[in-house]
């Protein structure tokens, strides 16, 4: 109660409204049409600027309460304060109650005047109201200013890299990176060893039957994941070249594209922390669409290509997004070189969905649930056509750069990512190998304490001919095995397509040992050549 | 469309009477003190009285002087919506584009457009508002991001229909009314507020207000517009009893 329509009641309420903490304070606005301004209400305090409630296809009722009811219950609020209660209709009051009911929050509703208007108190009656009769009431009884805030993780912070670094090999980029930016290397080393401990980590967890096509979506998940949060292009071109080093160490070639002309997570996405997620809030109302901008920043896509995301592309936690490759000119991509034919799924793309965007998602699919005519139909496209427009327009009102370039899905580096089997790991389980802390593998040691470690000098002269068979790039075991000989590596001139066939004895492939300059010798293994093995990563010894 | 800014301060004075100054009497000094702590406080102020006592002109004189940058000063016709209200401040704030169709979508435009920078809203005739129409101007005040001062500025009823109002009589920092002018005030003020009364007779001015001024600023400019026109016409130099006369014939006056 506020009898005297006190403004300091008013003001103190609305200083109050806090998602954070679970508090929302509704402030209608003066309407002829409550049921559906108030709903407009709470997602305007929610936090979400209205400006124009058609394009976000909101401007209906149903459609208010539901996207209403769907932030309400993804943002945790526990208490709802709805001021100038007194002036709330009968149809206004069903949608207010009907959304606390589902939502399980508590309704505390302001009366500026003496005395509770009739038709108001038969409509609250039965819930046996408590009637408090001053802010300073309500502040004791509630303990708002003791609610805790939502705690947020943070985030991974990395150093900031040169400028310029050089992209050739794994074999050699480190050694590069060493020579040419040499103030910088263990800035650069630092983040290489990231990916280095992340690819260890993976190898070492995974199943022991290796089944590179099996393991494609795992392997996609494994990259991006590890590069989502990069700053630059810079720091995924580092990231990953630690994780191909990871893999070499393991026995596996992992057969990363150039990433200079492609696109996806790391380098044409943004990093999604709370705060970009709060701008989306801010400035989208509708739960689809605000999912919409959010993963087109986090994939790097064209939204024309999110229009065919369905739920079930989305996982259970929605942590991951996997988005099929269709038939190219049924998706409209500009090209679709790995798509044969119409219409049948023959690939697909995983992105990793940050903790910060993943209420996003989860809030777009409940209100997808509320809405669609049917379970499985398209996210997005069905509410918002054109689809690609509507993103971007929402993108701009959010204050978010649109992509310069249209990116459709056969532009995404790690849609061609690859990787198989190239001789003997080098890394061993070791049951008692000292980790050093944040370090793994090759990165334990400074390249003062083994120099071995920086040292992958040889540059593969075919580099850029670039293996793009499936299975083992037939240029990695000779040029390991070159370098740790110490030999010049020889190569058969590439045949034509720029591809070296891999030497076959009676028509069997050869593979040959992988085997690093090290100071740890394995216990020799029957039939093997391998001398040495690199130093110890945090998992394997 | 013409602003606040663009309006000279001739037009503030009724009929733009050529020749008119702006004189500083005690409402007025008063207004002015009282609008600097309304405007350096976002507060609500009213200003009531009888129509013609200068209370427009004053206000508008005032913010002129005091924050003219930060005026927008609205009007309506008789009995506004609160849709009237929203549309007259869309166009009073020059915001650009068509104006949004529901009422969440042009409060959401209008507060984000208020709170850019500090502004004086100066609601004309209040007392044609309804309870709805306060109910949206509280709603604007009451925002945390608008940083905006409201004055409204009525005649005789708008103190009456304020006060009905709780939510606005909390709300009001300042109430100030406009009386009449004495005789002492009008010896004082007339002869400084127009040259053709600067050299007439206390007497003709004491029997000029007694018949037909009344005290009242509004009917001192149409006597004194009535009177340039008499002396033209009657080619006089000077007013005297005749010439008023003439001007009460015209105003429907008596004859004394």
């Amino acid at each position: 109660m506020d009898p005297y329509d006190d403004v300091a009641v008013t003001r103190g309420l609305l200083a109050r409204n806090d998602p954070d903490r679970g508090l929302l304070v509704v402030h209608p606005v003066v309407s002829t049409r409550q049921l559906q301004s108030l709903a407009h209400d709470v997602l305007a305090a929610l936090g979400a600027e209205i400006t124009d409630l058609k394009a976000e296809r909101l401007s209906s009722a149903t459609r208010g309460w539901n996207a209403a009811r769907v932030w309400v219950s993804r943002d945790r609020i526990r208490q709802i304060v709805v001021l100038r209660a007194h002036l709330l209709t009968a149809r206004a009051w069903t949608g207010l109650s009907w959304m606390a009911d589902l939502t399980c929050v508590d309704l505390l509703l302001v009366v500026h005047q003496p005395d509770v208007p009739a038709r108001l108190f038969r409509q609250i009656a039965p819930a046996r109201p408590r009637i408090l009769t001053s802010l300073a009431e309500a502040i004791t009884a509630f303990g708002w200013d003791r609610w805790p805030r939502r705690r947020r993780p943070l985030l991974r912070q990395y150093p900031r890299l040169p400028s310029r670094l050089p992209t050739g090999s794994v074999l050699h980029w480190r050694a590069d990176v060493f020579r040419l930016a040499s103030p910088a290397f263990a800035r650069v080393d630092e983040v290489y060893g990231r990916g280095l401990e992340a690819a260890c980590q993976w190898l070492t967890g995974r199943d022991q039957d290796p089944d590179p096509q099996a393991g494609e979506e795992r392997l996609q998940r494994l990259l991006v994941e590890l590069v989502h949060d990069a700053p630059t292009p810079r720091h995924t071109l580092t990231l990953l070249r630690g994780a191909q080093a990871g893999f070499l160490l393991h026995g596996f070639g992992l057969e990363v594209p150039s990433l200079s002309k492609l696109a996806g997570p790391g380098l044409t996405s943004t990093v999604m922390t709370f705060e970009t997620v709060a701008r989306i809030r801010a400035g989208v109302a509708n739960p689809v669409l605000a999912a919409g901008v959010a993963l087109m920043l986090l994939t790097g896509l064209d939204p024309q290509v999110l229009g065919h995301l369905r739920p079930s592309h989305v996982s259970s936690s929605a942590h991951l997004v996997v988005l099929p490759f269709m038939d190219g000119r049924k998706l409209g991509f500009a090209a679709a070189p790995r798509f044969t034919r119409a219409g049948v799924c023959i690939g697909t793309a995983v992105f990793y969905v940050p903790l910060a965007v993943r209420s996003l998602i989860r809030a777009a699919m409940i209100y997808h649930q509320l809405t669609a005519r049917r379970g499985n139909e398209p996210l997005l496209e069905p509410l918002f056509r054109p689809i690609g427009k509507v993103i971007r327009e929402a993108a701009q009102r959010c204050g978010f750069p649109l992509p310069e370039h249209r990116v459709d899905a056969s532009a995404l580096w790690h849609s061609r990512v690859s990787w198989g089997w190239v001789g003997e790991a080098v890394h061993r389980p070791g049951p008692d190998t000292p980790r050093r802390d944040g370090l793994g593998c090759l990165t334990s040691h400074s390249p003062a304490e083994n120099p071995a470690a920086a040292a992958l000098v040889h540059r593969d002269p075919y580099e850029h001919v670039g293996a793009r068979q499936r299975g083992t790039p037939a240029a990695v075991p000779r040029l390991l095995s070159a370098y740790l000989t110490g030999s010049q590596p020889r190569f058969t001139p590439p045949s034509s397509g720029g591809i070296v066939p891999p030497p076959r004895i009676d028509g069997q492939l050869v593979r040959r040992e992988v085997a690093v300059r090290s100071a740890y010798t394995p216990p020799a293994r029957p039939g093997t050549t391998s001398r040495s093995t690199p130093t110890s990563c945090s998992r394997c010894g | 469309m013409t602003t606040w800014l663009d309006l000279d301060e001739r037009d503030d004075h009724y009929l733009g009477l050529p020749g008119a100054h702006v004189v500083a009497t005690e409402s007025l000094l008063r207004l002015r003190d009282n609008l600097a702590d309304v405007v350096e406080a976002r507060a609500m102020m009213c200003v009531h009285g009888d129509a013609g006592l200068g209370k427009t002109l004053s206000v508008n004189a005032s913010l002129r002087a005091l924050a003219p940058e930060e005026v927008c000063r609205v009007q309506f016709r008789a009995r506004p919506t609160p849709r009237d209200i929203r549309h007259v401040l869309f166009d009073s704030l020059a915001l650009g584009g068509s104006p949004p169709s529901r009422p969440i979508e042009f409060d959401s435009l209008l507060k984000r457009a208020l709170s850019e920078r500090p502004r004086v809203l100066v609601c004309d005739e209040a007392q044609w508002l309804s309870r709805e129409c306060f109910e949206f101007w509280r709603h604007l005040w009451d925002d945390p991001r608008t940083d905006i001062a409201i004055v409204f500025v009525g005649g005789g009823d708008c103190y009456r229909v304020l006060r009905r109002e709780p939510m606005l009589s909390s709300r009001v920092y300042v109430w100030q009314e406009f009386r009449r002018m004495t005789l002492e005030q009008v010896l004082d003020v007339i002869p400084v507020y127009h040259p053709v009364w600067a050299e007439v007779d206390a007497e003709l001015i004491a029997y000029a207000d007694l018949h037909a001024a009344h005290g009242n600023f509004r009917a001192w400019s149409k006597i004194t517009s009535h009177v340039q026109t008499a002396l033209r016409r009657l080619d006089r130099g000077q007013v005297d009893r005749e010439v008023l006369q003439w001007v009460f014939s015209r105003l429907g006056g008596r004859d004394e």
